[in-house]
């Protein structure tokens, strides 16, 4: 069932990788460079939503680093000889999509009902658990 | 004679001859204990619906009927009986009764059984409880007439008399408790019978508790017991033949053989020759292992003192005593068995100085006058108050082996005489004359029993009951004739109103105070007379004392005596008017019993006493002492002692008609006297109030504020002071938490990254 | 598969509780006093069909598999002795009395007060039957959840402070135990954690070589001893810990007061029976007189606190510590006699304080306060009530025949012959012990003089109403146990017996107690062992 779709998918990735050559090493890169650029958002930013949108940012970036790992793992497979072992990277990819879809969902509906109570969203002023 | 004969013809002949049916009425003792409990069911549990003449019907039956039984099975004991299973008839001084019925407390080693036992000496106190006993019922039919709680107060009594015959008839230290407790509850409970009045009730209260000093004594005394001799029955278990029970074997005991002893060869071998072997039965009691020791160590005086606590005659090749199981032996080491017993006896005395109202534990018993009369007459006069007397009676062969035991017992009894005596003398109000007087009795019954001679105490015992029993009912007759009148300056000028009351109180009064062949000259005499006996033949100055304060006491006896018949019958009349023309003689169902106990103060002691046939009777294990009636020095002395304290009481309040003198109000020992010494004042007041003090500081010093405030809440502040510190560290500020989330990163990657 | 049944019947009933809509009040109090009855009917075969003569000492055992995880093998093992037999049958017995007790007490959230009460029933079973040490700690924290909410919800006006204290109290002795339970389970190798398995393999990591990893120094046991002892003497309570007590009782509701008297605290006593020094024997011989002098203390001082006292239930609360600090006496007494005693003891202490607690519940019933001051001469009014608080009262004086005479002199013989080895004054013991003899009257018979005799002092007390039918019928089953258990104690003593040998034998595993002693004054240091086999503690003889 899945046969045609599937069908010359070896091929196409060889002439993909042809044209552009993966590099595990440069996506990493981005992925650091991402993540970093994430977590300096959540630690200095004090806009509620910016730090949101930064903690979007560092899932992004992990979720790049295991879809390259798991783009690595195909590579690794053809020079191994030994069956494709990448799947778990794209699976947890996909979950941190979904994830990352939902969290911003209720982190953002927070932040409006806080914003509607408190007419702010500034870190500074949300201190209300503190102990 | 014959027309006795002819009337006893009629009847049944387990009635006519009950020795002849030994066997049954060894099995059936069960039933003078049994009827007046059925007594107590009965009206105390239809108290709402049973009727006033069947209520007090019911009790006067089930004491009635438990005095019939009593005296069956004493005549049982005492008449010629049939031989188990031979079928031949052979007469027996006394054979005692003895049934087990059933088990009880079996824990560990402790073994203790629902039995009885009835020899001379239980004997005895049963026919006197009862038969006092069913007087006094009768009387309170009349006295309790107009009581609302008529059938609650009959059912009390009964259960009193359960409980004091449960202490007599029992025949082990338990059961001896059971009744001793049970007394104190009947007590309680009838002290406080008006318990509407808060002064009886506390009164009641304050009984009990007294009591309850003295049984820790007891108890504990019992504990030692138990540890040196293993057992609580003060007999061996009764042999079964077929079906029925007989008495408890006693001990075997093997007398040398004069030849042998004499044909020894050397001084040692004569001496370990001329020693008794001592055999005892199967489960021997306490009694057997009495008389064991007291036939090992006889005469060699204090030579008891040496036998240790793992004594084994058998290894000693001197019968079969065993301690060598001794639980004693871990108590006090290195103890000895004439250690032990003496503790025991101690401890037991103390138990007996609560019961029985002796120094420092009197306080109880003049308080407990707040109960109806009769009820001071058969509980606070003639039984329950004796009971410490009947406890170091049945015990007397323990108390024996010390003459330093004896002699405290001795000291106690002479100083409660003479403290109760003086006391005595001021009272105004009629009752606590007689409740003072009751004490300073008791403290000659055990002065008599400090003699040596227990048989003595318990004669004083019985005699006291007639008269005792006697002068609180006339008591009783006076306050209901009176309306309810106890304070003796309102009295007077009784003795033509209420006629009976004043001659048969008259009778009681001269048996009290010893006037020459009364009851009460009998055993008080025979007392004082054997402590100046003890006192001559060299044991000590101490008995010289106790024989001084004896006699002493004697004339504050007979002067409280006959000052209490002169203030109540003589003079004119100061109850006023209005009150006097409605003073009345009592009823016969009160006067008749009075009149019986008046005849009984009067030839009592010659019956019983003659030629001191009772104190014999009921001392089967020291059956050897001398009659002391006839001393010359003692008659001489007690004679006068009565007769001076008698003539002076009637010279000062006889006399003049009236209260002729004021009594000296001012004077020192007069009011040292009437507020009798202040002990009472010190316990009620000081160790009462000491105590409620002592416990709310208690409570408010080591729970309030050390355990819960200090501890509790120390441990809860040390918690919430640590949470104080670290709580700082929650800002609240996301920013925050998350610089803290990426240090736990990148040091979590550091050591990672450092393997 | 009885046990079973038991734990499990309490629970089932309280499912259909769940279902129902709280209106019916009536049908709820119903079916949980019939449950609670048929729990009781099961449980009696534990009375006929025990047999002490039979060899075993546990009887009804069963086994499940319960949690075999690697390193952890946990069973459902159940099975009674004589101690635990008449501990469940308490249990089962009062159960119903409690219910019953309840009647008019309980106005809101019935459904949830039977619930909580037949879980608490079921937990209470439990832990009796629990041959497994693992599910004895489960049973044993699982009850402290209902009592929680017992006391928490339907309690009096300071209701939170009370279960607060109540349940930390508890827990923070508990928890340490749970520590120890994990130390004797590695230590003993981790087999299971039978009862008996654990007592025994104890016993051999007592005597291993000191240099072998599994000996079991002097100074981990008594580290050990302590853990476990200080959980079962705050559950008692002994002396210096029974401030939750009072406070506990006096905030519970009757039914609460009445289950927490009569079965938790004997949890307590169970416990030192069942575990503390069966399982470590060297250090309970060397704390036992310790013990003892806490519990003379306790036996005083719970007399003279209940003598202090304004308030009905935290006298009967204080006179618990001092009845408790009986039973503890007997049962640290070393001989036979002293801890059936003291066994015996907890049986009327459940019996005697239950009715006392059920009695004070009625007097708080009619009149809504539990000042002694606001009664005073009711006898009049209520005299069959009167009737009952009087025979109760004497029970709990241990007036003889009835049964807490029986208790009282048996533990306190046995404290008086407190055996050699162990102790060396029995004679004090028994003495100052018996000083509650005389306080018991003192405190108990005030109360009865304060709240029943003399005049009535107020208008209202007047026309209060004597024992309703409901309340008598209560109340005769508790009345007639005390006479029975007076009367006839040798049924109950032979029950224990087998129990009480096996417990001598854990005890006294042919040491040398001054020895011991000995070692551990010259500290714990040298006992723990470096290779010196006579420093090893266990001092046995050759």
């Amino acid at each position: 069932m899945h046969g045609w779709l599937l069908l010359g998918a070896d091929e196409l990735s060889h002439w993909l990788g042809n044209l552009l050559t993966f590099r595990l090493a440069s996506c990493l890169a981005l992925a650091g460079a991402l993540f970093a650029i994430g977590a300096w958002g959540v630690l200095a930013r004090r806009n509620v939503l910016l730090v949101l949108i930064s903690v979007e940012l560092m899932l992004n970036a992990v979720m790049l680093a295991f879809v390259a790992f798991a783009r690595a793992h195909v590579n690794l497979a053809h020079v191994t000889g030994r069956p494709y072992a990448g799947e778990s990277g794209q699976i947890f990819a996909l979950s941190i999509i979904a994830l990352a879809a939902a969290e911003a969902a209720v982190g953002l509906a927070i932040v409006i009902a806080y914003f509607r109570n408190k007419g702010s969203v500034d870190t500074r002023e949300i201190s209300s658990m503190r102990g | 004679m014959q027309l006795l004969d002819w009337f006893t013809s009629f009847l049944p002949e387990w009635i006519r001859e009950p020795g002849r049916f030994y066997a049954y009425y060894a099995e059936t003792l069960y039933l003078i204990p049994l009827f007046p409990f059925v007594g107590f069911l009965i009206n105390g549990l239809c108290r709402k619906s049973i009727s006033r003449e069947a209520s007090g019907l019911v009790a006067c039956l089930g004491s009635g009927l438990a005095c019939f039984w009593a005296f069956l099975c004493f005549f049982a004991a005492n008449g010629p009986s049939e031989v188990a299973g031979t079928g031949t008839d052979v007469e027996f001084p006394f054979r005692a009764l003895h049934a087990v019925y059933a088990n009880w407390i079996e824990v560990g080693s402790f073994q203790c059984a629902f039995g009885l036992y009835l020899d001379q000496l239980s004997g005895v106190m049963t026919l006197v409880i009862t038969g006092v006993g069913t007087l006094i019922h009768i009387y309170s039919m009349g006295y309790m007439g107009h009581d609302k709680a008529y059938a609650r107060y009959f059912a009390y009594l009964n259960l009193f008399l359960f409980a004091m015959l449960l202490l007599v008839l029992g025949d082990n230290l338990i059961l001896l408790f059971v009744g001793w407790e049970g007394v104190g509850l009947c007590s309680y409970l009838l002290i406080g019978f008006w318990y509407e009045d808060a002064a009886k009730a506390a009164a009641g209260m304050k009984a009990f508790v007294f009591n309850r000093v003295g049984d820790l004594g007891f108890l504990l005394g019992i504990f030692t017991l138990f540890a040196v001799f293993g057992t609580v029955n003060f007999v061996s278990a009764p042999v079964k033949v077929g079906t029925s029970q007989y008495p408890a074997q006693a001990n075997r005991i093997e007398r040398p053989d004069p030849e042998a002893v004499l044909g020894a060869a050397s001084e040692s071998e004569r001496a370990r020759l001329s020693e008794p072997k001592v055999f005892l039965p199967a489960e021997p009691g306490l009694f057997n292992y009495a008389e064991a020791l007291r036939a090992l160590t006889a005469g060699k005086g204090a030579a008891i003192g040496n036998i240790p606590l793992d004594y084994n005659a058998a290894a000693a090749g001197r019968g079969n005593l065993d301690l060598s199981g001794n639980l004693a032996r871990d108590v006090f080491p290195n103890g000895t068995v004439a250690f032990a017993v003496a503790l025991a006896c101690l401890l037991l005395f103390v138990g007996a100085t609560g019961k029985s109202a002796q120094l420092p534990l009197y306080a109880w018993l003049p308080d407990a006058m707040a109960g109806p009369t009769p009820v001071s007459a058969l509980i606070h006069a003639a039984t329950m108050v004796t009971a410490g007397v009947y406890m170091v009676t049945r015990l007397g062969a323990f108390f024996a082996f010390s003459e330093s035991v004896l002699a405290v017992v001795g000291v106690v009894g002479a100083l409660t005489a003479i403290f109760a005596a003086l006391c005595g003398l001021t009272q105004t109000d009629i009752k606590k004359v007689l409740a003072y007087s009751t004490v300073s009795q008791l403290g000659y019954m055990f002065l008599g029993a400090a003699t040596g001679a227990f048989g003595l105490a318990i004669f004083h015992v019985v005699t006291h009951a007639f008269f005792k029993a006697l002068l609180f009912l006339g008591a009783g007759s006076v306050i209901h004739g009176m309306h309810e009148e106890q304070d003796m300056r309102k009295m007077g000028g009784l003795r033509r109103k209420m006629p009976i009351t004043f001659w048969t109180m008259l009778l009681g009064s001269c048996a009290l105070s010893g006037v020459p062949f009364t009851a009460g000259w009998y055993s008080k005499d025979e007392i004082l007379g054997t402590v100046l006996a003890k006192a001559e033949s060299g044991y000590g100055g101490v008995w010289w004392l106790l024989y001084g304060l004896g006699i002493v006491a004697a004339f504050c006896t007979a002067f409280y005596t006959f000052r209490l018949m002169g203030l109540t019958f003589f003079g004119s009349c100061r109850a006023g008017a209005e009150k006097e023309g409605r003073i009345h003689e009592s009823p016969p169902v009160m006067t008749v019993p009075l009149m019986i106990l008046a005849v009984f103060s009067l030839v009592g002691g010659v019956w019983f006493g003659s030629g001191a046939e009772l104190p014999h009777f009921v001392s089967p294990l020291r059956p050897s002492y001398d009659t002391h009636l006839g001393h010359a020095l003692n008659l001489a002395l007690t004679t006068l002692a009565a007769l001076g304290g008698i003539g002076l009481a009637l010279l000062l309040y006889v006399q003049g008609g009236k209260l002729t003198k004021p009594e000296p109000e001012q004077g020192l020992f007069y009011k040292l006297s009437l507020d009798k010494f202040y002990v009472e004042r010190f316990y009620d007041q000081t160790v009462t109030g000491a105590f409620r003090l002592g416990s709310e500081v208690l409570h408010l010093l080591v729970d309030v504020l050390l355990i819960d405030t200090l501890l509790v809440y120390g441990l809860g502040g040390l918690v919430r002071w640590i949470a104080g510190l670290l709580r700082r560290v929650q800002t609240g500020v996301v920013n925050v938490y998350a610089a803290g989330i990426v240090c736990g990163a990148l040091l979590v990657l550091y050591k990672l990254l450092k393997g | 598969m009885l046990l079973t049944a038991l734990i499990v019947l309490p629970l089932l009933g309280a499912i259909p509780l769940l279902l129902v809509r709280d209106g019916n009040a009536r049908e709820i109090k119903v079916w949980a006093i019939m449950v609670s009855l048929v729990t009781f009917l099961v449980s009696l075969p534990l009375w006929f069909n025990y047999d002490p003569d039979s060899g075993e000492l546990y009887q009804f055992v069963e086994h499940h598999r319960w949690i075999h995880l690697q390193g952890l093998r946990a069973n459902f093992s159940l099975g009674v002795d004589g101690f635990a037999t008449l501990l469940i049958l308490l249990t089962t017995f009062i159960m119903p009395i409690a219910l019953l007790g309840s009647w008019n007490y309980i106005k809101e959230r019935q459904k949830e007060f039977y619930i909580a009460m037949l879980g608490l029933e079921a937990a209470m079973i439990g832990v009796f039957a629990a041959t497994d040490l693992l599910l004895f700690y489960v049973f044993f924290e699982a009850s402290l959840i209902p009592m929680y909410l017992l006391i928490g919800i339907w309690g009096g006006e300071n209701r939170i402070y009370a279960t607060t204290k109540f349940v930390l109290y508890t827990v923070f002795g508990s928890l340490l135990m749970f520590v120890a339970i994990l130390f004797v389970y590695h230590k003993t190798g981790g087999a299971h954690f039978g009862i008996a398995h654990l007592a025994e393999a104890l016993q051999r990591c007592r005597e291993a070589d000191p240099l072998d990893p599994s000996h079991l120094t002097l100074g981990q046991e008594i580290w050990c001893f302590w853990a476990f002892a200080l959980a079962f003497a705050i559950k008692i309570p002994l002396f210096p810990l029974h401030t939750w007590l009072p406070d506990a009782h006096v905030e519970a509701p009757t039914p609460g007061s009445v289950i927490l008297a009569s079965v938790l605290l004997k949890m307590g006593g169970y416990g030192f029976l069942r575990l503390v020094v069966p399982f470590f024997p060297h250090a309970a011989a060397l704390y036992a007189p310790f013990f003892m002098w806490l519990s003379v203390t306790g036996i005083v001082y719970g007399s003279l606190m209940a003598f202090a006292q304004q308030d009905v239930k935290k006298l009967i609360a204080y006179s618990s510590v001092a009845h408790m600090g009986t039973c503890l006496l007997g049962i640290f007494s070393y001989n036979a006699i002293g801890i059936q005693g003291g066994a015996y003891q907890m049986l009327n202490h459940g019996i005697s304080t239950g009715a006392l607690f059920l009695l004070a519940g009625m007097l708080y019933e009619r009149t809504h306060t539990r000042m002694i001051d606001y009664y005073g001469g009711i006898a009049k009014v209520v005299p069959v009530m009167t009737v009952c608080f009087v025979v109760v009262t004497l029970s709990s004086i241990g007036l003889p025949l009835t049964n807490g005479f029986v208790g009282e002199f048996s533990a306190l013989l046995g404290a008086f012959l407190a055996q050699k080895d162990v102790h060396s004054c029995g004679v004090w013991y028994a003495a100052l012990g018996g000083l509650g003899v005389i306080l018991g009257a003192v405190y108990m018979l005030s109360l009865v003089k304060r709240v029943f005799y003399g005049k009535v002092l107020r208008q209202s007390n007047e026309r209060l109403a004597d024992l309703s039918p409901r309340e008598l019928g209560l109340l005769l089953p508790l009345l007639a146990m005390i006479f029975v258990m007076g009367l006839q104690p040798s049924p109950f003593f032979r029950r224990m017996e087998p129990a009480v040998r096996q417990f001598l034998t854990y005890a006294q595993p042919g040491v040398d107690f001054a020895k011991a002693r000995k070692l551990h004054a010259h500290g714990t240091a040298l006992a723990r062992g470096s290779g010196n086999p006579d420093a090893s503690g266990t001092g046995r003889e050759p």
